[in-house]
């Protein structure tokens, strides 16, 4: 018995005295203590993480709180997107409100309200993307892969970290971000909200675009990733909207000699059939089956936000007789009757209660610029980025202000993208002045970018913003920057500060 | 007791001769625990002033009728009652009254006699606490202690329930006979992000019926459970068998459950009258016509005056989808054994039918419990419960993942449907109303979770010493297995298509508990001194794997996934880490008045770094007990009085708290070339953290216990303080230019302050027994330092309280002409509006007129009442709160933009909108919208008083004695949650309501009636 009694004794003391090291046993992610990345593969899929914010999916949920998931958003996604935020409050864009003030802000465009607004509702966040591709760059320089792919992953980064910064820099103004990689975990540096000057902010971008277009080569390979054409657009209009028309000349004609051509049919650039054609440069590459969740392919949501819910085909969320993004009446009635574009709107429908609704019932035409046709829920046409009619008329516009007039060069590139409209070639009155010709180019844009993303950038660079949305019933445009949020501010210490007009 | 003696003997001479039939009985009281002779019993003869006691050797005489009934009560046993009928000779066998002082309580890694605890533990005795319409543990213990708020999160059939000891913001650590349990509900959820729809509880794996007591420990006795204690421990002890014969009881009930009032539905001629009105005043607003402004309206209704005469009462939605429910509760258990073995067996069967359609819970339980003397120094005990529950989930709560009435489920859907709506169209296919999909179509997505329990536990002891030196090993395992299976036909209409969809989701816990105990007893001349020591692992693992696949065939739904032709989606998961703890504690006691006990834990945990794993968790506490003073010696009303004082570390880590850093796959795909190819990219989540490490409180608590007047009133009175430094956030805001939006940090401080208060007395102790027990709790809770990078908005202070409301206050409606104030918000300038409160007076509406609302009550009540009469006892408790305020989302269900613009069909509510109509309603108009206000913070609109006063249950019963087969019987009738009292509106204040698109719709409370049977055999 003793010896039993003993025995256990000296177990317990041996379990008591046991010193195993309880090391962490951590899964489902790669620890620090393990060699990553190492090979091309690991590299890449390091690397392609610069990505999530330029996918079209509903939302990226970084942590929980005691709400629930915290949901942040992507440029591609609905709210606070890149499209709400650079069109929806411009003068082509009927106000919507039935939807709180996450729609009416935006499309009304006083931004006031945005100051209250939390960090994950505020595009603001994305000062921290930057901070993440400048880690991403820094570790794909030291990596030991081979030079072509190690450039073309950087040149992947440099076109995300750049384009975001171009993004934050029309929302903003020049905002604090970390370029230095040596800073990219020093907390002191990170607090440091003190902004930089715009023009080592711009050159920042332009360095990126500039390595980007040089590296990376147009025919990506998988279709959908940065490419040289898109570095060089990004660059152009980066340029253009600083008013540096001599660089976004030569980086037109750049794009001018890569060998894009015009499509003939309008439509078809945003149809999903005819999405890779010789006139885009890039799109985010969509498919019918993603749902917007995570692990989804890239989605097109739009026919949801075009259509009321009394369309009888492809239904919307609003309505009845409304949905959240319609053009107005004006802009409608803006077109010539011969434009082809105009097509792309509709302005009457027999709803689903049986009743017909035209422009008395609505508070604008409908959107059918992305026509879905997939039976799945949601489109699948690519969401059209960079294309070469754009480039046409940005050059038209650079030469115009280079040469302090329109040459003939510039006035055959806007006519080109008007005839593919079935329009006749400029009148007079448009090519008589360097202003006039300005002018015209600011409506041809209008007609023929409108709801891609770049209304604002132009209302700005043509000095119409306010005034020209403003003309919009229910628009209250105030200054064209958003207020940085007082999140920020406050984190700031005072050093950053708030945008003037707030 | 002299003069009794004496009074009896006068009563017998003055009664004796006069009634016939009378009869002189003779017996003896024994105590039923150990079968030792009572002396000092009192016995009288109900309603008459007959009396008697018994004498040192528990004998007693006294002349009663056949039909008379003795009452046998003792101040430490519970008060019996027996008939004479034809007897002569009546023993009785008392059985101890365990509310009283010679109680054992559990402490952790030990046992103490209640009147020598040194710490706050409250004792909940699951056998006065009536069980028939409740599957779960922590149902028993609504308003049972004092420091302890039990919270209805979700009254789903399983649905969850927290327990939150003096306002800590976690589920308590909770240990079932030694073993470490989860501590909260395992659900795997639905892989469709957009509904789920379930919120369970904890310790479902459990049958209330096999507890013999739960221990609440409050303030520092947790500590010497070191880990995970920071919220407080609960300790449940499973009943035992005995050496005795077999004992045999059966429980059986049946229960009718019926909704609670709840959000009601509006007919179809109200719907249609409420939106013209409403429609119209918008219009008009919007028009700036009369009265609004000065054109003449040119209104025209939606719904023309025929239509809405021909309305009449519509679909009654709402009836479609809840309906009346029912319980049946059996229990079966055998206990006994001999001096080498004893045994507890029980089986519990438990089927609940929902007060939703398509909700309900299935429970199969059963319990082993035995222990075998193997020989003079060495005992085994070896446990187990295993649980089978099968849930039928409802489409009730609300949607997730940020969408739409796209995904409502069935009762959200119900009150969104217009009742002018018939279910069925003409063709006989579902009517669809806009995006949300038809609330009877939604009733046939299946939705079902299994779960499977298992918890097991074997003890070895060993007497090295007997009654002085013993070592205990034990190991528990807890495993439970969670599979959700979830389909929706492919002609549902949900979530803006009608399609075959599948989801299934696994999840498997495990923990598992090993721990090795000396204990060491020891009684020197008055010093009584007993030392524990011991070390112990801990293990947790969780594991997941989901599958979500589209567009098989209804009839292969999802018992073979494969057959979905969409690509399938595909999730797994694995956590698991380690804690390691080395314990001991020193309890001395000296002259039976000071009792001085000393602990110290020392914990390691996997997930931090070496040089932060390890952290020492010391505590001390001391009682006196004043009572035993010579001072006191004379006072005989003083039956205990003892002040003690206890003060501790507990720690706190968490699984979401890791101080590796490392490499993640994101969830969010980055997709190519169509869909055609996909990459999961890798990012860095976490850096390493050498710092992290555990959070720590240190508690502080001073009581007083009490026993007055031969127990009669018996109390405590805690004061505590809790200081929580180091707090571990796993998601702490980070740097503003730093690429993680969060990482764990520790930081700040808070401070939680407050008292509570149990009280216990015998009002009557006579033929009519009333024992009544109150506890009152109340606590602060407020920041004292934040993190370093918390950002505060203007309106908030550094110490405001940890969980606050913030919004501006409202005082009414704007009316017609009535002239708008200065510092009325942009969106809010209308009649209609709510009328905003410039509390600083300088006509501006700014961060100084935003109003704190606390969300702490002021006051938690628990309030109980036991009367016996003869063979009858009836029972009524009730609990609540005052003092708190909660925002309520399910006001907006009856908000009239719901009508208008969200596509909802409304609710009763609607009599208290404002309208031009109805210029009294207290509610804002539709020409005003919430939803646009876009201040700094919201109005108070939806923020309401979560004061209540619950009845949750009235018992009323009857217990027969037998003599042959059955030893006694009892039959019962119970009402649960009889009725609530409270201002709070739409649905229960208790229940958890999430702010979503629309509105939500919790699922209703219910009020259950059983009637059920005891049987002892």
């Amino acid at each position: 018995m003793k010896r039993i009694i003993y025995g256990l004794l000296v177990s317990l003391l041996f379990i008591s005295a046991c010193e195993k090291n309880l090391d962490p046993e951590i899964y489902g992610n790669i620890n620090t203590s393990i060699d990553f990345p190492v090979t091309e593969e690991e590299w890449e899929l390091y690397a392609l993480e610069v990505y999530k914010t330029f996918t079209s999916k509903w939302e990226y949920i970084p942590y929980e709180d005691i709400n629930g998931p915290v949901l942040y958003h992507m440029w591609f996604s609905i709210e606070e997107s890149f499209f709400q935020l650079f069109d929806y409050g411009t003068d082509q864009m009927a106000v919507f409100t039935d939807w709180g003030s996450r729609f009416e802000i935006p499309s009304t465009a006083n931004y006031e309200p945005y100051v209250n607004f939390p960090e994950n509702q505020c595009p603001f966040n994305k000062v921290k993307e930057v901070t993440r591709m400048t880690k991403i760059i820094d570790d794909l320089t030291n990596a030991d892969i081979s030079t072509e792919k190690k450039n073309q992953l950087i040149g992947e980064a440099r076109v995300a970290r750049a384009w975001t910064m171009y993004f934050l820099l029309h929302l903003y103004g020049p905002v604090p971000v970390i370029l230095d990689p040596e800073l990219v975990n020093d907390d002191a540096a990170l607090s440091d909200l003190t902004r930089p000057t715009r023009s080592v902010f711009v050159e920042s971008i332009a360095a990126d675009f500039r390595f980007a277009a040089d590296n990376l080569p147009q025919d990506m390979p998988d279709y959908g990733r940065f490419n040289k054409g898109l570095a060089l657009t990004q660059l152009m209009r980066l340029y253009m909207n600083e008013k540096d028309f001599v660089n976004a000349e030569s980086v037109g004609r750049e794009i001018s000699d890569m060998g894009f051509a015009l499509v003939e049919d309008y439509a078809s650039l945003f149809m999903e059939a005819t999405e890779r054609n010789t006139e885009t440069i890039y799109a985010i590459s969509c498919h019918a089956s993603g749902a917007g969740r995570p692990a989804d392919a890239n989605f097109n949501p739009y026919s949801f936000y075009f259509f009321p819910y009394d369309y009888p085909e492809n239904p919307g969320w609003a309505g009845p007789a409304q949905a959240p993004y319609m053009v107005t009446w004006e802009f409608y009635h803006s077109f010539d009757a011969a434009d082809e574009r105009q097509a792309t709107l509709i302005a009457s429908y027999e709803s689903t209660a049986g009743s017909t609704i035209g422009e008395a019932d609505m508070p604008g035409a409908i959107i059918n610029k992305y026509p879905k046709t997939s039976t799945e829920t949601f489109a699948g046409n690519d969401i059209v980025i960079a294309r070469y009619a754009d480039v046409l008329l940005m050059l038209a516009e650079a030469i115009n202000e280079n040469n302090s007039g329109p040459t003939a060069e510039a006035i055959a590139m806007v006519d080109e993208v008007r005839a593919r409209s079935g329009l006749a070639g400029l009148e007079a009155g448009d090519i008589a002045s360097k202003d006039a010709f300005n002018d015209a180019i600011l409506r041809e844009r209008g007609w023929e970018l409108y709801f891609e993303g770049v209304r604002k950038f132009d209302l700005e660079r043509h000095g119409e913003w306010p005034d020209l949305v403003n003309a919009v019933e229910g628009k209250l445009a105030g200054p064209y920057l958003l207020p940085i949020p007082q999140y920020a501010i406050s984190a700031s210490g005072g050093t950053l500060n708030q945008n003037s007009g707030y | 007791m002299k003069h009794l003696t004496l009074l009896t003997l006068i009563t017998l001479l003055c009664f004796s001769a006069k009634v016939a039939g009378q009869q002189q009985i003779t017996g003896k009281a024994t105590s039923a625990l150990d079968g030792e002779s009572l002396f000092g019993v009192a016995i009288s003869v109900l309603g008459t002033p007959l009396g008697a006691t018994t004498d040192a050797q528990g004998n007693y005489s006294i002349t009663a009728l056949p039909t008379d009934t003795l009452v046998f009560s003792s101040i430490e046993f519970e008060t019996a009652f027996e008939v004479v009928g034809n007897r002569t000779i009546i023993n009785i066998s008392l059985i101890p009254d365990i509310k009283q002082l010679s109680e054992v309580v559990v402490i952790g890694y030990g046992t103490a006699l209640k009147k020598n605890v040194t710490t706050a533990i409250a004792t909940v005795d699951p056998d006065e606490i009536p069980q028939a319409a409740n599957n779960n543990v922590n149902d028993l213990l609504f308003g049972r202690a004092a420091g302890l708020q039990v919270i209805q999160r979700s009254a789903q059939p399983g649905g969850e329930i927290d327990l939150r000891i003096r306002g800590r913001q976690e589920n308590p650590l909770i240990v079932i006979d030694g073993v470490v349990m989860p501590k909260s509900g395992l659900e795997p959820g639905v892989n469709f992000a957009e509904t789920d729809g379930v919120q369970r509880s904890g310790l479902s794996g459990i049958n209330p019926n096999d507890i013999e007591s739960i221990e609440i420990l409050k303030d520092a006795s947790a500590s010497i459970y070191g880990i995970g204690a920071s919220d407080g421990v609960i300790l449940i002890t499973t009943k035992k068998g005995n050496a005795k014969k077999i004992q045999v009881n059966y429980s059986g009930n049946y229960s009718f459950v019926q909704n609670m009032p709840y959000l009601e539905q509006l007919t179809a001629k109200e719907h249609m009258e409420y939106y013209n009105q409403f429609e119209m005043d918008l219009y008009n607003y919007q028009s700036s016509m009369e009265p609004f402004g000065s054109t003449p309206s040119d209104y025209v209704p939606t719904f023309s005056q025929e239509e809405i005469n021909a309305a009449g009462d519509g679909t009654d939605w709402v009836s479609e989808v809840l309906k009346n429910g029912r319980i049946i509760n059996q229990n079966l258990n055998f206990s006994g054994g001999s001096e080498k073995a004893t045994y507890y067996f029980s089986t519990s069967y438990f089927d609940q039918e929902g007060t939703q359609k398509n909700s309900g819970l299935n429970k199969f339980n059963t319990r082993l419990n035995t222990m075998f003397n193997l020989n003079k120094y060495i005992t085994l005990r070896a446990n187990m419960i295993a649980g089978r529950n099968k849930y039928e989930n409802n489409g009730s709560s609300w949607q997730t993942g940020n969408a739409g009435q796209n995904a409502f489920r069935a009762l959200q859907a119900a009150y969104t449907y217009p009742p002018y709506l018939p279910i069925r169209d003409e063709e006989g296919n579902y009517t669809i109303w806009q995006t949300t999909g038809n609330p009877v179509a939604l009733l046939e997505i299946d939705d079902e979770t299994e779960y499977n329990s298992l918890l097991t536990d074997f003890d070895l002891d060993i007497d090295i010493i007997p009654d002085v030196l013993k070592t205990t090993f034990s190991y528990g395992n807890n495993t439970e297995n969670a599979y959700r299976e979830f389909y929706i036909p492919s002609n549902v209409f949900w979530f803006d298509e009608s399609r075959a969809r599948a989801s299934i989701n696994n999840s498997k816990r495990q923990y598992q508990t090993f721990e090795a105990l000396i204990t060491f007893n020891k009684e020197f001349d008055n010093i009584r001194l007993n030392v524990i020591g011991g070390f112990g692992e801990y293990l947790e693992q969780t594991k997941t794997s989901g599958i979500q696949a589209q567009d098989m065939l209804d009839a292969i739904n999802v018992t073979n996934v494969a057959a979905g032709t969409a690509t399938p989606k595909v999730s797994s998961s694995l956590v698991k880490n380690r804690k390691r703890s080395y314990f001991s504690r020193a309890t001395i006691d000296i002259l039976d008045r000071y009792i001085v006990t000393g602990a110290l834990r020392y914990d390691g945990f996997s997930y931090f770094f070496p040089e932060s794993k390890y952290a020492a968790f010391p505590s001390v506490s001391v009682g006196w007990k004043i009572n035993n003073e010579s001072f006191l010696a004379g006072a005989n009303a003083i039956d205990l009085l003892k002040l003690r004082a206890s003060y501790g570390l507990t720690g706190r880590a968490s699984n979401g708290a890791i101080a590796y850093g490392g490499f993640i796959p994101d969830d969010v795909t980055i997709p190519y070339d169509d869909a055609g190819i996909r990459y999961n990219a890798y990012y860095i989540n976490r850096f390493d953290n050498p710092d992290l490490t555990w959070e720590k409180t240190v508690m502080l608590n001073v009581g007083l216990d009490f026993a007055l007047f031969k127990n009669r009133l018996t109390g405590s009175f805690d004061w505590f303080k809790d200081d929580i430094t180091n707090l571990l956030d796993d998601d702490a805001r980070t740097p503003p230019l730093s690429f993680l939006v969060t990482a764990p940090q520790n930081g700040g401080h808070q401070v939680r302050t407050g008292w509570d208060i149990g009280l216990d007395y015998d009002v009557l102790r006579t033929n009519l027994y009333w024992e009544t027990f109150v506890n009152l709790s109340h606590y602060t809770f407020r920041w004292e330092e934040r993190f370093e990078q918390d950002v505060l908005y203007p309106y908030e202070e550094v110490t405001d309280p940890v969980i606050a409301i913030y919004a501006y206050e409202t005082d009414g409606i704007l009316q017609l002409n009535e002239s708008i104030p200065d510092w009325q918000p942009a969106n809010a300038q209308m009649p209609g509006a709510p009328r905003f409160v410039d509390k600083n007076g300088d006509n501006v509406l700014d961060s100084a007129d935003v109003r704190l609302f606390n969300s702490i009550p002021k006051l938690i009540v628990g309030w109980g009442n036991t009367f016996k009469y003869k063979n009858f006892d009836l029972t009524i408790q009730i609990y609540g709160q005052i003092g708190a305020y909660k925002t309520n989302p399910t006001v907006f269900w009856g908000d009239p933009n719901s009508i208008l613009k969200n596509s909802l069909s409304g609710t009763k509510d609607y009599e208290n909108v404002w309208s031009t109509a109805n210029p009294d309603g207290t509610f804002p108009g539709a020409t005003y919208d919430e939803a646009l206000l876009a201040e700094l913070v919201t109005s108070d609109i939806a923020i309401q008083k979560a004061d209540f006063l619950r009845a949750r249950n009235i018992t009323l019963g009857y217990t027969h004695d037998f003599k042959k087969y059955i030893s006694s019987a009892r039959i019962y009738f119970d009402i649960q949650n009889a009725f609530v009292i409270t201002e709070y509106k739409g649905a229960d204040p208790e229940v958890d309501a999430r702010s979503v698109k629309g509105a939500p719709a919790p699922y209703p409370m219910a009020r259950t009636y059983s009637l059920g049977l005891n049987i002892n055999f």
